[in-house]
């Protein structure tokens, strides 16, 4: 049912298209982390897990969360309970470390992968609606299940695709196009869980903002996140290579 | 009996002597003695084993295809100290024929070594210098020397190229690693679950039978990698030389 009274959300342009390749960025960092854990043991294994879920859930997905939320532009203030906003996170992270696990564990087989995908999925979901739930504003939001539903799926489909192409194949189409389609199913489900939101207000006055993060210290935030996504891609990248040049017959 | 040190390296310290002491063990070798040290190559292992003559070159071929071994080198200890394991009674004549025996290998395996490094250096381009060494080596040689070598390059170009993912079951190895990995070097495809080479460059050359081994050791060491090299079985079932009209390679596991 529509709502007359509702707040609009227009989203930027330049902003959304800086999301997707933060997702991105975020995805082929984390993704190329976690192809290594298949092959690794003991210690080195967790840090491959550990490292490859940190740039999933807090890179690819809270960062790109986080930029689409200041493509939002609404004609209310709006500012992040700090408390919420660091366990979407940490909820994004542990479902993400836990996928990735999954599937860099025993032979590569569809069940697992499912698995997988389905945790990853959930990871992306959870993170976003927690995320939600973070808003401080004079507005609550209500949201059409439907439309959440669906969201949920696009992140679950498109994580199953996104893992099958970074651990069953090799080269360039592993490395390029499970980053691509990861974007999709992280951006592809925050904004079908947008369209799912309608935020109605609800008189309450500036008061409720009191304590949240603001806008220019979120995008502090994303910004080191993203400076340290790239300098982790960059360098992972040189090591291989190195690596590679250092294999011996 | 022969005395050989080994000396491997790679990037895990931990489980590799365990692992390397079973690889010796399963091939009917005995660890003499071991020594492992961290270095700017990696973690380098030292080992001497002493063990049958006949089964030195498996045992190095399960040791370079190993998914611990970065790199390794053998070299065989003096023959004296050979000697001084064998019964007293039987020692002259072992003593004789030792020498050639290993000077046999040696030319071999040096020759092989030598080789080796070349190829990594030319690769894909690796065809000339293989015809070269088939048509130098005694014909009783040529199938286990080059398959050596192609398990060698096989298990190279694995760990280089596509070591990184999932560990995959045998048909998606065949299909994304084994596949792309020929199609580097020849004119490769796969159709239901045989992999065929209409181009083998080993083909009609003079000699009977099936003649691909080099192909067949480096399909070997490819998917040796995730499945280790006793657990994956190739055939060369169909061979242009036999008058086929591509080589076609099936695989067990």
């Amino acid at each position: 049912m529509p709502h007359d009274h509702a707040i609009q959300c227009l989203h930027d342009p330049l902003l959304v298209i800086l999301s997707y390749l933060v997702s991105v960025l975020g995805s082929f960092t984390a993704l190329q982390l976690a192809i290594a854990i298949p092959a690794a043991r003991g210690a080195q294994r967790w840090r491959a897990i550990i490292a490859a879920g940190a740039a999933m859930g807090g890179g690819a997905i809270w960062a790109m969360h986080f930029i689409a939320m200041l493509a939002c532009r609404m004609d209310i203030a709006v500012s992040y309970d700090l408390g919420l906003t660091a366990l979407s996170a940490v909820i994004g992270m542990a479902s993400c470390m836990a996928g990735l696990a999954i599937a860099g564990s025993g032979v590569f087989g569809w069940g697992k992968l499912a698995v997988a995908g389905v945790f990853m999925g959930l990871g992306v979901t959870g993170m976003h609606y927690t995320g939600m739930a973070a808003m401080l504003m004079p507005a609550d939001t209500h949201y059409d299940t439907t439309l959440v539903a669906a969201s949920a799926a696009i992140a679950i489909v498109a994580s199953i695709v996104a893992l099958w192409l970074a651990f069953n194949l090799r080269g360039w189409l592993q490395m390029l196009g499970s980053a691509l389609v990861m974007g999709v199913a992280v951006c592809g489900m925050h904004y079908t869980g947008m369209a799912a939101a309608t935020f109605l207000p609800n008189g309450a006055g500036d008061g409720v903002l009191a304590g949240g993060l603001s806008g220019a210290n979120l995008g502090t935030g994303i910004f080191a996140i993203s400076t340290v996504l790239l300098a982790v891609m960059l360098s992972l990248s040189l090591i291989r290579q190195r690596q590679r040049a250092m294999v011996q017959i | 009996m022969v005395d050989v040190e080994f000396r491997v390296v790679s990037d895990r310290r931990d489980g590799l002597l365990l692992a390397l002491g079973q690889t010796v063990i399963a091939a009917d070798f005995t660890l003499l003695r071991q020594r492992m040290v961290n270095s700017d190559e990696g973690v380098v292992l030292t080992m001497l084993v002493r063990g049958p003559e006949n089964g030195l070159l498996m045992l190095e071929e399960r040791l370079g295809t190993h998914h611990l071994v970065n790199s390794f080198e053998a070299s065989p200890v003096e023959a004296a100290q050979a000697r001084d394991a064998a019964p007293a009674s039987a020692a002259a004549a072992r003593t004789a024929a030792a020498p050639s025996a290993n000077a046999a290998t040696a030319v071999d395996m040096r020759r092989v070594e030598t080789l080796l490094p070349q190829l990594a250096r030319n690769y894909p381009n690796i065809f000339i210098q293989l015809l070269a060494l088939e048509h130098d080596l005694p014909p009783a040689q040529r199938e286990a020397t080059l398959r050596y070598i192609g398990q060698r390059v096989g298990a190279w170009v694995y760990k280089r190229d596509y070591a990184l993912g999932g560990h995959l079951p045998l048909a998606d190895s065949v299909r994304h690693i084994a596949l792309p990995a020929l199609r580097q070097l020849l004119q490769a495809e796969l159709h239901e679950d045989v992999l065929r080479i209409r181009n083998s460059p080993f083909c009609h050359r003079g000699e009977p039978g099936s003649c691909c081994h080099f192909l067949r050791g480096m399909l070997g060491g490819l998917l040796a990698g995730p499945h280790g090299t006793d657990q994956v079985r190739i055939v060369e079932n169909h061979c242009r030389n036999t008058g086929a009209e591509a080589c076609g390679f099936e695989f067990s596991a």
